[in-house]
């Protein structure tokens, strides 16, 4: 904490009250899209876009989803030489906010998430996948089932054999019903023959402090999202769904290991997409973009934060494959397991 | 007295830049609480972008005094205007309105700063002091417990109706049914939708509230041609407007309840300063000193609220610097913006990062004491508001309706349906059915749904968890006898047979 005091430059901080001074004129017109840095079109090469592009943030303030599209539109406003508002558009998974983009005009971009995407093939989406064009996938982050480290001896084992003694008993915090999580454990299901009760809590706050208190037994949740709990030594992982190993974690089987075929291991991701009409010259240099926000060092100390792979970043033409078989997948692993909404 | 020290250190070292910061993050949340559309969250939101090039103090300190200012400046043009610039400052409407009506706004506008004063230094000394055991509450708060402490808000509304309890029930029905409009957040279903995108992305409470208080009120005023008490009854001269020590002994209850109310609120997440707001209120007029005067312009019925609002700020930090969990969600998004800075809160900050702690609780000490000083500062020039002519003030109300619509989710579907919700709130108004059910049904609705069905699932459809818990059986109690209060008032009336309805009665 010792870099706290050397920032306090007054000439930066009297930059940043000015910015701030600004920010009141913005707010007092009251429409958060004039809330970003007036860039105008200044110097732009003319291919440029001229006006504001949107990012969609489809989940609340302040989350992992919220937190990397403002990362990205921080690094994408250099890049492209317009202003990136963020507007969160929470709700259904993303699907208020993935809904807002295929019905509105092809001028804005969304980040799309796995959990998002395990919609469209369970059926409950406002929005299909030939509504919408990818652009780059930015993040791809382990989950895991974790557990509190005093309990189930902070083993896959322990959980396993309390799973199997109270069968439907043992439970899992989850984001929602029908979702990954759901697949994932129906998986662990299948090969180990655990039977867990999921309980969806909509906010992670809730998620976390039902675990931390022991309304729950475990949680199944981003390794990077609950980065503070793993440091503190409260939460420990006991399986991992990743698509490669984890230096940090060793010993701690992953979901192959425990008898799930690699490829229907469904790891988090966050990428970003774009309206189907979108002009493809803009996409493309969204894309470039996309290459300046993984290049970008506060970008990067951000992606070691959350656990993000070092093959995160896919560019167009690949993202757009990933999507389609990602899709694939889980619709085999929805009807394979049964699980519906 | 580490704390003490450390943050008294850290306020001397404050440079101008930093005073400068603070004040302006003061203003602006006490402007962003003044416009309807425009939540605190959404200010904290704002400020976001501008933080990245600052260095962790700066930026924690311009957040933290949007949040603290955001969760007061609503409460003015409340009480002027009968619009609340935020949705938990409805419950000011009820009595801080009808207060400012009888030319005592200075007054009510007087009680509603030094409300969240209080509410914002004695939470304060909870976050500073008392962290961990407050933390731990937090912890003992399940699902079973909010979907209580939600069902206790959505009856106490019933209880607050001063006409009929039938037409309230009726009203409070109609709000949660609006509110299960687009997808539920458990199962992802699509509800009464009607193959309508508009209605697919949801009915949001704030495009409710905002089309049936202000723009609603707007017309509702405009069909009676603006006649009425509005400036006629403004005394000549405002003497003062802060309550003096005496006053503040004998209103010491209210505030005490609604600092407490406040404080656990803002602990637990999933509640918050509009469900505190809201609590707070109800218990004023069910179990208050003043309960008789509450919903009729009595003091009580700005100070619970309003010390509740205030105090769920420093407590939302609570759970996050204890358990790194953020008790609200402007904590969420300060939450977020550390962790962009490389700080990661957790069970560990206290110890590691004191200097990081004592930042936070010298702003928000700073930002509380700023608020009210220009709160008292404004309160005057504010009240002059109520002597320009009705119309002009019409205006800028419509203006405000239209904007704050539209920046919620930048949707003109928003817009639209803002516009058919102030048609309903004259409607309403004509026909004698309360409108702060339904924004109450609203807002609540969704949230004792949730609650609901979390702990179904959780506790296999075993329906006895919400006695059997000590916490939630406790406040089961509670439940009942509000119900059973609510009951005996309907009796009552039904005999006496009172026909003056409860928002009719402020013109």
């Amino acid at each position: 904490m010792n870099r706290r005091r050397t920032g306090r430059r007054s000439t930066t901080l009297h930059a940043a009250a000015v910015t701030v001074a600004g920010a009141i004129l913005a707010a007092a017109c009251a429409t958060p899209q004039t809330a970003g840095p007036d860039r105008g079109a200044e110097g732009g090469a003319p291919a440029l876009p001229d006006r504001p592009i949107t990012m969609i943030a489809a989940f609340g303030a302040g989350g992992g989803s919220d937190q990397v599209a403002r990362a990205a539109a921080q690094v994408m406003e250099r890049s492209l030489g317009v202003s990136v508002p963020v507007v969160n558009v929470p709700g259904a998974t993303g699907n208020v906010g993935l809904n807002k983009l295929v019905t509105g005009r092809p001028d804005s971009m969304a980040v799309l998430i796995q959990d998002t995407l395990a919609t469209v093939p369970l059926g409950t989406s406002q929005f299909q996948l030939d509504q919408i064009k990818a652009v780059c996938r930015l993040q791809n982050m382990p989950s895991a089932l974790l557990v509190r480290k005093d309990t189930f001896g902070g083993t896959w084992d322990g959980l396993a054999a309390a799973a199997k003694e109270r069968p439907n008993e043992v439970k899992v915090a989850t984001v929602g019903r029908g979702g990954v999580d759901d697949l994932m454990l129906a998986a662990l299901t299948e090969s180990q023959t655990t039977a867990f009760r999921a309980v969806p809590f909509a906010e992670p706050s809730e998620r976390y402090a039902a675990l931390l208190s022991g309304s729950v037994d475990a949680l199944y949740e981003q390794l990077g999202d609950v980065r503070q709990y793993l440091d503190s030594g409260d939460f420990v992982p006991v399986v991992l769904f990743a698509g490669e190993p984890i230096a940090a974690y060793q010993g701690v089987p992953s979901a192959t290991d425990l008898g799930i075929p690699a490829e229907f291991v469904l790891p988090q991701f966050r990428g970003v997409v774009v309206h189907a009409d979108t002009d493809p010259a803009l996409i493309d240099q969204l894309d470039d973009a996309c290459a300046e926000v993984v290049a970008d060092p506060t970008f990067q100390g951000f992606q070691e934060q959350v656990f993000s792979t070092s093959d995160s970043y896919l560019p167009t033409a690949e993202f757009e494959q990933f999507l389609r078989d990602q899709e694939k997948v889980m619709g085999e692993l929805l009807q394979r397991y049964n699980v519906a909404g | 007295m580490d704390t003490l020290a450390g943050v008294v250190q850290t306020i001397l070292s404050f440079d101008v830049t930093l005073w400068a910061l603070l004040v302006l993050g003061t203003l602006l949340g006490l402007l962003i609480g003044v416009l309807p559309g425009l939540t605190f969250v959404m200010g904290v939101l704002l400020i976001l972008p501008f933080t990245y090039g600052m260095d962790v103090d700066a930026s924690l300190i311009v957040m933290v005094t949007v949040y603290v200012a955001g969760t007061y400046g609503g409460a003015i043009t409340a009480i002027l205007l009968r619009v609340p610039g935020e949705p938990n400052h409805v419950p000011l409407l009820w009595d801080g309105y009808t207060m400012s009506r009888r030319g005592q706004g200075a007054q009510a506008l007087g009680w509603a700063a030094t409300s969240a004063l209080v509410g914002g230094l004695v939470s304060w000394l909870f976050l500073a002091f008392a962290a961990q055991p407050f933390a731990q509450i937090a912890l003992s708060f399940s699902s079973v417990e909010y979907f209580v402490i939600v069902l206790l808000g959505l009856t106490s509304v019933l209880a607050l109706s001063q006409g009929s309890v039938l037409k309230a029930f009726i009203s409070l029905i109609g709000g949660m049914l609006l509110a299960t409009v687009g997808v539920d957040s458990v199962y992802g279903e699509l509800r009464f939708d009607f193959g309508s995108p508009v209605l697919q992305s949801g009915v949001d409470w704030i495009v409710v509230m905002i089309g049936v208080y202000s723009l609603g009120e707007v017309v509702t005023r405009f069909a009676n041609r603006f006649g009425g008490d509005a400036t006629t009854q403004q005394p000549e001269r405002i003497r003062t407007v802060v309550p003096g020590p005496k006053a503040l002994w004998e209103r010491s209850g209210s505030l005490g309840r609604g600092v407490l109310i406040g404080s656990l609120m803002g602990t637990v997440p999933g509640a918050g300063a509009t469900v505190g707001s809201f609590v707070a209120y109800g218990l004023e007029r069910q179990f208050g000193k003043y309960r008789r005067d509450v919903g009729n312009g009595s003091p009580a019925g700005v100070i619970g609220p309003q010390a509740a609002s205030t105090a769920t700020v420093a407590s939302a930090f609570i759970p996050m610097l204890v358990l790194g969990i953020p008790g609200s969600a402007s904590a969420a998004v300060i939450l977020g913006a550390l962790l962009l800075h490389d700080v990661q809160p957790g069970p560990d900050i206290f110890r590691t990062q004191p200097e990081l702690i004592h930042t936070i609780l010298a702003a928000l000490l700073v930002g509380v004491v700023l608020m009210f000083v220009a709160g008292l500062l404004t309160a005057k020039p504010m009240i002059r508001i109520l002597k320009v002519p009705e119309p002009y003030v019409a205006v800028f109300i419509v203006l405000f309706s239209f904007i704050g619509a539209f920046a919620l989710r930048n949707s003109m579907a928003d817009v639209w349906l803002m516009v058919a919700f102030a048609g309903l709130g004259t409607l309403m108004n004509r026909f004698g059915f309360p409108i702060s059910p339904l924004v109450l049904g609203a807002i609540l609705g969704p949230l004792a749904e949730r609650f609901f069905l979390t702990s179904m699932i959780s506790y296999a459809n075993d329906l006895t968890v919400f006695v059997t818990r000590p916490i939630s059986g406790a406040l089961m109690g509670v439940w009942v006898l509000v119900v059973a209060l609510v009951g005996l008032q309907a009796f009552r009336r039904s005999r006496t047979a009172i026909t003056s309805r409860h928002e009719g009665d402020a013109r």
